[in-house]
């Protein structure tokens, strides 16, 4: 659940990062918690589950090959979806929001965006994306920044400003009504560009785990932005760890967990070159679940300070139905990384 | 020198042999006990039993040591007497020493009685028997007299509530049916009495100094006894805090909250500092934000100092306490606006929080007031947050210098730490703080100096295994803490006749460290406060004072953070996946300042305090010019207190009041940082205007109505650049208000004031974009409160306060998206509607306090039950969202919160 506070809109400034930081340190279990508002690892609606992207870390004059990986768990499922991206490089300040201006001093000079249609974007990186900018502070990197918007809608998508500070996109149904967040995901992905040519890999994910054994899982990655799922045949194996038992009553909680090798949390070149300082990546993984449900939603990886964590699993109770339900870890770091593996069990 | 023996004590409970039923109810304070007299019980009525009567009083020889130093004692026996009258035994309860135990139990074993009886027959008996020593000269007590028939008697004690101790020497006023009046005086046992007493409903009252008067209705009726037991309670001695609205001469006005209502106020645990937020002008701040909104302005805008040295913090963990416990204040100087340019370097409002002196006053036994000076003191406290120990008095040896040293710590850590684990977070260090204070003081004439060490540290280190789906940074190792300690000096003297200097030099360390994933700031400072001030008379009617206020931190700085956002701006989007910048340097705050200022009074009804500040700071490269004038004028002078002695007290005060001033304050560090902010940014600007009345109505109810309004200018803001953005001074913002105090001035009974502020604050980013209203805009702002002493040590008090509804950013409303998804986190970010447009439900809380003293010979126990939010209001105080922003929901404030305290003094 998300919650926002007032209090970093009203100050005004960080003289107070000191009161900031604390107010962030206290107001930690409200982050956390909530009541009255279904998980956000439950995927009952169209749900964007993340970016793929071949590389995070892109140099200048380069393409980055950018896959939506999406679910649509609306009852009304399968439905014609339609999917728009559009790009923009070096927003005053490297906010997403400042794109929008840039849209729209465009439109208003008669020219589009970027823009691309399906799953795949392919990204090109101006050459100039770096030395076009003003030079940095001094000590810190020079750097660009690529947004890559994305739109994906159960419905007709169109340019128009419905809100001064979102994508001048709209997704109307077939009776032109406004579609909403239901329907109608819109977001964005970002990528770097250094002048030194600093490189991000994405997490490396080798499999899935079911209450501690290793099952086949149906994809790992960008082909989770295409392949179909695959359930188990559990009439002919029953031992297969992805034949669950559909939970009646008091229910064991079985642990499911990707598996990721240690080495995807990478040291972090950016810092190490410009600031001297010797950090690793943050990672975490957001767990998705379509039926049954699933103990946790975000779970920590790997912290700069304390290292790798290893109990990053979530505790999975099957749906109370037999049938598939399909299982998603999309694996972070936060340098715009993300590795992705499903998995679909049989509940029986 | 002689000395005089007791009769036996009124209080005295017949502990009655296996024979005796006792009767219990002399020991209950409420209700008169059982006349010890002959008259004969009604027809039907119980059968009574009669304590013993001394027929026989043996006198003790006086201790001789004890009679040549002087002392003087009590002693308490336990003595048995037989069915003939004869004491058996002599038991010593409650010893006295010095000798006075043996003298009085050799003594006592004489007496002769004439035993108790039921039912007419004599009975052996146990009673309790003070037999006190004194080298005052005084007439053994005349024989009880029979009552007329046709009259009652009125006789009664009085007692140190909790001891039980008799209160002698006492007046005792009684009014009669007929109006008549008569003081009496108690004697060594605190009895009064009047015989022969026509029937009807008498008054008495009793207001010992140093004790809560205590005005009663006793009913004497015919041929009967009304004897009653008056239990009065010390009262509470000691220094006066002052929370002052602005302090003349050199201010507009006035608001005095003495210590007895601080500790007092309800909601606040009886933490001084936070009943700041009772007062008018001041806004309800978010809770555990420790937050100071005065005025309408941001609580940046407002500083806070220890006796002139600016503090990093006032409060723990964001309000749980403030950093110097109640006990060790003095004062607390509370600015709302239009301050002396004794202060600059802020737009808002002022606290300084004064220090005391160590306390070696001394105090007779049961707490009674003393003129002696030397005595030491110290202070046992805990409640469910923390707890603290003091000690101080004088220095042996010294006779002019005195100490005090306290320290606190919390125990959060041993319950939140299982709380924390069982949320899923690892916890290193629980969330835990320290203060600690240490003073040293000489008193010599009118000089002062005062030597101080205080500080305060603050910790946290845990690690957060769910991060947060509105921003994974928020997950993993966080760590935080923040501590200072300062060094201070004060010197406080009159240096020739008409010249006085006040001077303050303190030097600290300020380390502030957090961290919470890729994020860091690690700042270590060194702050170097000198304050300077002379005061030259330069005639009845007028004075100049001339200062210079300097401040200089050399500081070691590490901050990694993305640039921070701006208020007004979209939200940036999470943090975890934006590359951050650091600075790491060693930099040097310098910001000198040079002040003066005229007390003029051409007249015995004004006062106008014309005052002009030159301010410089390096880090921004400007210097600012800050002239000031403040005013009163008594349309009607209140009554002298010569003229108020000759009963002329009816004349009530009038004062107008008001003030104009310029004040700057200038960017932030990080604002004028080349990594984080744009060099060479000016000062923020405010331009302050007040007027208002205060209006004596009672001689203890004071009317204070004051308008105000702020203009603000030069505002820190930032705009686009190219790919960038560049801080500029493109703000500008008003504030506009009223505040209004009724206040009841404590008395020996009650205190309490009715607060209410009306005001609009509104904030503009940039010339082309629109007004908004401040994110901390309170509309309405009452505060109810008050505090009655029950007696017998008991008080109640209770404070309502009903406030305007935060205000809030609102996501848009479905069907339109209500967030946009950054893949990279894996989280979205709201988009947002109008900045701080939408007002929650209006606030509104009932917090209230109860407390019990015990006072003892020798020390002073109490307990206090703090209970906030009574009837559990689920106030809102924001919305939280679901995961995609398409749903909301009222994010609830505390509920019912219960806090238990108890402490020992002596």
């Amino acid at each position: 659940m998300a919650v926002r506070h007032s209090a970093p809109i009203a100050q005004r400034r960080s003289r107070s990062g000191l009161a900031f930081a604390l107010s962030i340190a206290l107001g930690l279990s409200s982050l956390a918690c909530g009541e009255g508002f279904d998980p956000a690892n439950e995927i009952r609606s169209l749900r964007v589950l993340g970016v793929h992207k071949d590389k995070s870390y892109v140099a200048p004059g380069e393409s980055v090959t950018m896959q939506l990986v999406y679910h649509d768990g609306s009852p009304e499922a399968p439905r014609d979806l339609s999917v728009l991206w559009m790009t923009c490089v070096n927003p005053p300040g490297d906010l997403y929001w400042g794109c929008f201006e840039q849209f729209a001093a465009d439109a208003h000079q008669g020219k589009l965006p970027t823009i691309a249609v399906g799953n795949t974007l392919t990204f090109d990186i101006p050459e100039d994306i770096v030395t076009s900018r003003p030079p940095p502070p001094p000590g810190n990197p020079q750097y660009g920044t690529g947004f890559a918007f994305f739109a994906v809608c159960a419905g007709e998508l169109g340019f128009e400003v419905v809100n001064e500070r979102s994508l001048p996109i709209a997704c109307r149904g077939p009776d032109g009504e406004l579609r909403g967040p239901e329907d109608f995901v819109a977001g964005y992905a970002m990528v770097y560009s250094f002048a030194e040519g600093f490189r991000n890999e994405n997490p490396i994910v080798t499999g899935f785990r079911i209450g501690g054994v290793e099952v086949e899982p149906d994809c790992i990655d960008a082909e989770c932005a295409d392949v179909e799922s695959e359930p188990p045949d559990c009439d002919a194996d029953a031992s297969d760890a992805r034949c669950v038992p559909v939970c009646v009553g008091d229910c064991p909680e079985i642990e499911v967990r990707p598996v990721v090798d240690r080495a995807s949390a990478e040291r972090d070149e950016v810092s190490a070159h410009y600031f001297g300082r010797d950090v690793w990546e943050q990672m975490w993984i957001n767990y998705y679940v379509e039926g049954g449900t699933l103990t946790k939603s975000e779970r920590l990886l790997s912290d700069p300070q304390t290292g790798w964590y290893d109990d990053y699993g979530a505790k999975f109770t099957p749906p109370s139905e037999a049938g598939p339900v399909r299982i998603w870890a999309v694996v972070h770091d936060n340098r715009g990384g993300a590795s992705f593996v499903r998995v679909t069990v049989a509940a029986r | 020198m002689r000395f005089w023996r007791t009769a036996f004590l009124p209080t005295v409970l017949v502990l009655a042999t296996a024979s005796v039923s006792v009767d219990a109810r002399g020991q209950e304070p409420a209700a008169a006990p059982e006349a010890p007299t002959a008259a004969p019980p009604p027809e039907g009525a119980k059968p009574r039993i009669e304590p013993p009567e001394l027929v026989h009083f043996e006198q003790a020889p006086y201790p001789e040591q004890a009679a040549r130093d002087g002392i003087q004692g009590d002693v308490v026996l336990k003595l048995t007497i037989d069915a003939e009258g004869n004491v058996t035994a002599s038991e010593v309860v409650e010893a006295a020493g010095h000798g006075f135990d043996e003298a009085a139990q050799r003594a006592s074993l004489k007496f002769k009685w004439k035993p108790a009886m039921r039912e007419g027959k004599p009975i052996p008996a146990q009673i309790l028997y003070r037999y006190s020593f004194t080298l005052t000269p005084v007439e053994p007590e005349a024989p009880e007299q029979v009552e007329a028939p046709k009259t009652g008697q009125l006789e009664g004690t009085l007692r140190i509530e909790g001891t039980e101790a008799p209160l002698a020497g006492t007046e005792v006023v009684v009014v009669a049916p007929d109006g008549s009046e008569q003081r009496l005086t108690t004697d060594a046992e605190g009895r009064f009495r009047i015989e022969n007493a026509p029937p009807g409903r008498y008054r008495v009252r009793i207001a010992p100094v140093g004790f809560v008067e205590i005005t009663s209705d006793e009913e004497v009726l015919v041929g009967e006894v009304t004897d009653v037991a008056y239990r009065l309670s010390p009262e509470v001695t000691g220094i006066v805090i002052v929370v002052q609205g602005e302090r003349p001469p050199r201010e507009v006005t006035r608001r005095t909250i003495e210590r007895r209502e601080i500790d007092r106020i309800p909601g606040t645990s009886g933490d001084a500092l936070r009943s700041i937020e009772s007062l008018p002008g001041v806004a309800r701040p978010p809770p555990f934000s420790g937050l100071l909104v005065v005025r309408g302005s941001a609580p940046e805008d407002t500083n806070a100092f220890f006796d002139g040295s600016l503090a990093p913090i006032v409060y723990h963990f964001g309000g749980l306490s403030s950093v110097v416990p109640t006990e060790l204040l003095d004062r607390i100087d509370f600015y709302p606006g239009n301050f002396s340019a004794r202060y600059g370097r802020a737009m808002g409002g002022i606290v300084d929080v004064g220090l005391r002196s160590p306390d070696t006053s001394c105090f007779e036994p049961y707490g009674k007031p003393s003129d002696r000076t030397g005595c030491y003191h110290g202070l046992l406290q805990f409640d469910l947050i923390d707890g603290r120990v003091m000690l101080q008095g004088p220095v042996p040896g010294a006779p002019d210098w005195s100490f005090a040293l306290a320290g606190r710590r919390s125990w959060l850590d041993a319950w939140l730490k299982p709380v924390l684990r069982e949320s899923g977070a690892g916890v290193t260090t629980a969330p835990v703080y320290y203060d600690y204070q240490a003073i040293l003081e000489r008193r010599r004439g009118d000089s002062r100096l005062s030597l101080r060490a205080f500080g305060s540290d603050d910790r946290l280190d845990i690690l957060v295994t769910d991060p947060a789906s509105q921003d994974p940074a928020f997950g993993g190792g966080i760590r935080f803490g923040i501590a200072f300690v300062r060094l201070q000096a004060l010197y406080e003297d009159r240096l020739a006749p008409g010249v006085n200097v006040e001077s303050m030099l303190s030097i600290g360390k300020d380390a502030v460290r957090f961290s919470l994933g890729n994020l860091l700031v690690d700042v270590v400072g060194y702050p170097i406060h000198w304050r300077h001030e002379f005061g030259f008379t330069l005639s009845r009617r007028a004075k100049i004072n001339v200062g210079l206020d300097f401040l200089v931190e050399p500081s070691d700085v590490v901050v990694r953070a993305p640039p921070p956002p701006r208020p007004g701006e979209p939200s940036p989007g999470p943090f975890v996946s934006q590359q951050v910048r650091e600075q790491s340097s060693e930099m040097t705050l310098f910001r000198p300042a040079w002040y003066t200022e005229l007390e003029l009074q051409p007249t015995e009804r004004l006062r106008v305090v014309p005052g002009l500040r030159l301010d410089y700071a390096r880090d921004s490269g400007h210097a600012d010019l800050s002239p000031r004038l403040n005013a009163r004028y008594d349309l009607v002078r209140g009554a002298s207190s010569e003229e108020a002695a000759e009963g002329d007290a009816e004349r009530r005060r009038t004062t107008l009041k008001g003030g104009v001033g310029v004040f700057h304050q200038p960017p932030d560090p990080q604002e004028t940082d080349v990594v984080f902010g744009t060099p060479n940014l000016l000062s923020e600007r405010a331009l302050h205007y007040s007027l208002g009345v205060e209006q004596e109505l009672t001689k203890q109810i004071e009317l204070s109505v004051e308008g105000f309004y702020k203009d603000l200018t030069r505002l820190v803001g930032r705009a686009p650049v190219g790919s960038g953005y560049a801080y500029g001074n493109p703000g500008t913002g008003s504030v506009i208000g009223l505040e209004s105090l009724l206040k009841y001035k404590p008395d020996r009974h009650f205190f309490g004031w009715v607060a209410y502020t009306l005001s609009r604050s509104v904030r503009k980013d940039g010339p082309d974009e629109e007004e908004r209203l401040f994110g901390f805009d309170q509309t309405h702002n009452l505060t109810l409160l008050g505090s009655y002493r029950l007696g017998r040590g008991w008080e109640f008090g209770a404070r309502f306060r009903l406030v305007s509804g935060n205000l809030e950013t609102p996501v848009v409303s479905p069907p339109a998206i209500t967030a946009l998804y950054a893949a990279d986190a894996g989280a979205y970010v709201p988009i947002q509607g109008a900045p701080a447009s939408r007002r929650m439900p209006l606030f509104h809380q009932l917090d209230i306090r109860i407390d019990k003293r015990w006072q003892f010979r020798s020390f002073r126990f109490s307990t206090y039950l703090d209970v906030q939010n009574v009837y559990n209001n689920a106030a809102v105080e924001g919305l939280v969202y679901n995961y995609n922003f398409s749903k909301e929901q009222f994010q609830t404030g505390v509920p019912i919160v219960p806090s238990l305290g108890v402490r020992g003094e002596f």
